[in-house]
């Protein structure tokens, strides 16, 4: 049944029967934005791409519809092709950093884009405008962000015993060719994905990002406080912590590394804090490894890891977040992950959010040798690693 | 014996009929309400005791801004409660936030086990690592049978500084024109906290900014020649903002809350610039802008009002941590924004941060350098990490940005710069009185 409101794939059915009455000189192209890995997900994208088609329907009053999906729909007469390639072009351009788009480009598999000349085309076009129409998918509206003021009412509800039961712990194992695999170390974090839907239900907690950094640093002294034991699997082992900068400057940390004289401690830091303040940064990394600590930049793409290959960052090592199109084929340009896992030094890696066997077959031929991830969790330890010795049982 | 004196009463000065008609002497009685006027009354009368006493002077007012809020003074005032509260010393806490104790010299134990306390809240505060000249840079201890001269002086001169700001004030209040913003570190200012950012948002939301956007030109400048204004950076004014929205707060408390107001801001700024009201910025400007910005709604509706050819004169600012923070995104942006005819400069770069900045990586037009003295040490110096860098950011587009003296800019020019902006520029533009965009509220 179609639908009684208008929407964009209504509209565009409208038009392509319109249309078919006069076929000549006309074509149409899809540009299969909803195709695209999940990191250009953001509506964001897809608006800044429909604008991309400005020139044409100033001049050839092309038609642009931005579907529900996120494919981009547009259709004109007498378009010359130099000038709908162009837009295709600057499109391919801007979304260089996905794999879609080297994906035999022009070439009969070429995933992003698909071209209709609709003097020959027509019937195919009517049935995907058609199919397009008859499966709108709405899109989940996104919540929405903290305000100032949740965030002043999440703080006064914050106490060490309301942080506590959300304290995780997750293991990563080193990983060798021909060596048994072993624990590497263990990462003691709040687990904000389970905490989040407490302290602010219907809102997204990290969408804005600075009042997310506050509340970061707001959780610190109370992971800190709230750790009651190192080992997991009854051993000791080196322990990560997700920390601000800030907070490492505290006598928070302080104490905490006068309640476990013997651990050896590794700080994850998110790279929007470390250049926040970069001098402060260095301070931090200089008193952890005056104490015999090491410090470490969380949560990199490949891009951001490319971006810091030649920065003298006062860090031990770099994490690594696996995501599926790391291993789909590129360009082979600087750009590229494995040449970056290669200037940055393989061994300096951590390749985290390893869901499959796929992350771990990649990270070894590069060289890496130490994964975390659900997949690692779930194969490799044999078992999740929750309830903790770290923080309360849950 | 001296009378005890606790941290906040203050004796009741006994007046003469005459003095009360005195200017002078009402001033010292209203100085004896505030802790100089305190500290000075006791010290004068400690002479005669002053053998058995000895003085701690806690230098609060070096510590950074974030480390002077509120909760940190009430922490430093609890170490040394328990020697008040039983009269083994006496406190002042003094306008700039210094701390002056004074004590019998046999409970010097506890003062230096109260500053243990006190230097353990501090420890993260640089001015505790800064031991250059051997001297500690937080406490000076006074032994006052031999430094009681010293001491005197030290207390006249904090008298003296109080009343010239008591007067400054007296006299800002009468003038025509309002009072210029204090100094920060001056006055015990409350820390930004998310419930006072929100309502600050608030009434921002309802209140045209107008008044409070400033200009600052950047320009270029060869030699001794004349600066050259290139285009003009439009921001919102944060002091002026301050001053008029909430005077008591310190808004830089807080680095992520502050950075969610600048946010605010640059988002307004781009509407109210969009909407053209602003004719002197034909020539071309800067505005700040989050990388989300560029990909949100808001540029979108600043584009459409934007003419073309107008574009290629319009420099979209981007921090350096935005950039790295999600560097798909930039490259995204800086795409679709080059495409448009805008052009991209990074703003924040340091002097350390400045080898990130490969040209061939961030491919933006121009780059901000914040002036730094290390910069002086690497103009001498040919192998100095700074100059390779330069080299691979390309030299002509680098911006020495903060400069404030023309010796400032002599060092940049060494380096190769050719493009500065700062209070530095502004002061030769208008020696040179030949500024095209004058720095002014949009009209």
């Amino acid at each position: 049944m179609q639908p009684e409101f208008v929407t964009p794939e209504s509209l565009l059915l409208d038009t392509a029967e319109r249309i078919g009455r006069v076929r000549a000189g006309r074509v149409a192209l899809r540009v299969h934005l909803s195709r695209l890995t999940p990191r250009f997900s953001d509506p964001a994208y897809g608006r800044v791409a429909a604008r991309l088609f400005d020139g044409l329907v100033a001049n050839y009053r092309c038609q642009v519809f931005t579907l529900s999906s996120g494919d981009i729909v547009a259709t004109g007469k007498d378009m010359p092709f130099g000038d709908v390639d162009a837009v295709v072009y600057k499109l391919r351009t801007l979304f260089d950093a996905d794999p879609l788009v080297h994906h035999d480009p022009y070439g009969p598999r070429d995933r992003f884009c698909s071209w209709y000349d609709l003097e020959t085309e027509y019937d195919a076009f009517l049935a995907a405008c058609a199919e397009a129409s008859a499966k709108i998918q709405p899109r989940r509206p996104r919540l929405p962000a903290l305000t100032p003021a949740d965030v002043d009412r999440i703080v006064g509800s914050l106490s060490e015993a309301a942080v506590k039961p959300f304290i995780a712990a997750q293991a990563a194992v080193g990983i060798a060719p021909g060596k048994p695999s072993h624990l590497a170390f263990q990462e003691i974090f709040v687990s904000i994905a389970d905490l989040a839907p407490r302290l602010a239900p219907g809102k997204d907690f990290a969408r804005d990002r600075w009042l997310f950094q506050y509340l970061c640093q707001i959780l610190d002294p109370h992971l800190l406080s709230g750790i009651e034991g190192l080992s997991l699997f009854g051993r000791e082992l080196p322990v990560n912590l997700n920390l601000n900068v800030a907070t490492v400057l505290s006598p928070a940390f302080t104490e905490f590394l006068e309640r476990f004289p013997t651990a050896k401690i590794c700080v994850e830091f998110q790279v929007i804090d470390a250049f926040a303040d970069l001098a402060r940064f260095d301070r931090a990394c200089a008193r952890l490894h005056e104490t015999g600590h090491s410090a470490m930049i969380d949560s990199l793409t490949p891009l951001g890891l490319w971006l810091l290959t030649d920065a003298a960052l006062p860090v031990d090592r770099f994490k690594l977040i696996w995501a599926a199109d790391i291993a789909s084929p590129q360009p082979d340009t600087e750009r590229h992950p494995a040449n970056t896992v290669k200037a940055i030094g393989a061994d300096r890696i951590v390749l985290a959010h390893c869901d499959s066997v796929a992350a771990i077959d990649w990270g070894v031929r590069q060289g890496i040798g130490t994964f975390q991830g659900r997949f690692v969790d779930e194969t490799l330890i044999g078992g999740v690693t929750t309830p903790t010795d770290a923080g309360a049982a849950r | 014996m001296i009378p005890p004196l606790t941290r906040k009463t203050a004796p009741v000065p006994v007046q003469t009929p005459e003095a009360e008609f005195s200017e002078a002497a009402s001033e010292r009685k209203l100085m004896m309400q505030l802790q100089e006027g305190l500290l000075l009354d006791y010290a004068e009368r400690l002479e005669k005791f002053r053998k058995q006493r000895q003085a701690l002077h806690l230098h609060l007012s070096r510590l950074l801004p974030q480390n002077r809020r509120e909760v940190q003074m009430r922490a430093v005032a609890a170490a040394f409660d328990p020697l008040i509260l039983d009269n083994r010393a006496q406190v002042f806490t003094l306008f700039r936030g210094d701390i002056i104790v004074v004590f019998a010299s046999k409970h010097r134990d506890e003062v230096e086990a109260a500053l243990i306390r006190v230097r353990f809240l501090f420890a993260d505060d640089p001015l505790l690592d800064d031991d250059t000249e051997g001297q500690d840079p937080l406490a000076t201890w006074y032994i006052l049978g031999n430094d009681y001269p010293a001491f005197l002086h030290l207390a006249q001169q904090f008298y003296a500084e109080q009343e010239a700001r008591r007067r400054a004030d007296i006299a800002a209040e009468r003038a025509p024109e309002p009072p210029r913003p204090r100094h920060a570190q001056a006055k015990r200012l409350q820390p930004l906290s998310p419930l006072v950012l929100g309502k600050l948002e608030d009434a921002l939301s309802r209140t045209d900014l107008a008044n409070l956007i400033r200009h600052q030109s950047v320009a270029a400048i060869v030699g001794r020649s004349h600066p050259q204004h290139m285009f003009s950076e439009v921001f919102v004014s944060i002091p002026d903002l301050r001053e008029i929205f909430i005077p008591e707060v310190d808004l830089a408390s807080d680095p992520w809350l502050f950075q969610h107001l600048t946010e605010t801001l640059d988002r307004r700024v781009l509407a109210l610039v969009g909407a053209g009201h602003d004719r002197s910025l034909s020539g071309g400007f800067s505005l700040n802008l989050n990388v989300r910005t560029i990909l949100g709604e808001e540029f979108l509706d600043f584009d459409d009002g934007i003419a073309g050819g107008l574009r290629g004169t319009i420099v979209l600012e981007v921090q350096l941590y935005d950039v790295l923070a999600d560097v798909g995104a930039y490259l995204f942006a800086r795409d679709f924004a080059r495409e448009r005819g805008y052009r991209i400069c990074i703003d924040g770069v340091q002097s350390n941060t400045l080898p990130l900045v490969d040209r061939a990586k961030i491919g933006a037009d121009l780059i901000k350098l914040i002036w730094s003295p290390d910069l002086d040490q690497a103009r001498a110096d040919e192998d100095h990490p700074v100059q390779d860098a330069l080299a691979r950011c390309g030299r002509k587009r680098v911006v020495l940005a903060r400069v404030e003296s023309q010796d400032q800019i002599r060092i940049g020019q060494d380096l190769g710069l050719s493009i500065f902006q700062g209070r530095g520029v502004e002061r030769l533009i208008q020696q040179h009185g030949q500024r095209r965009t004058p720095e002014r509220p949009v009209s």
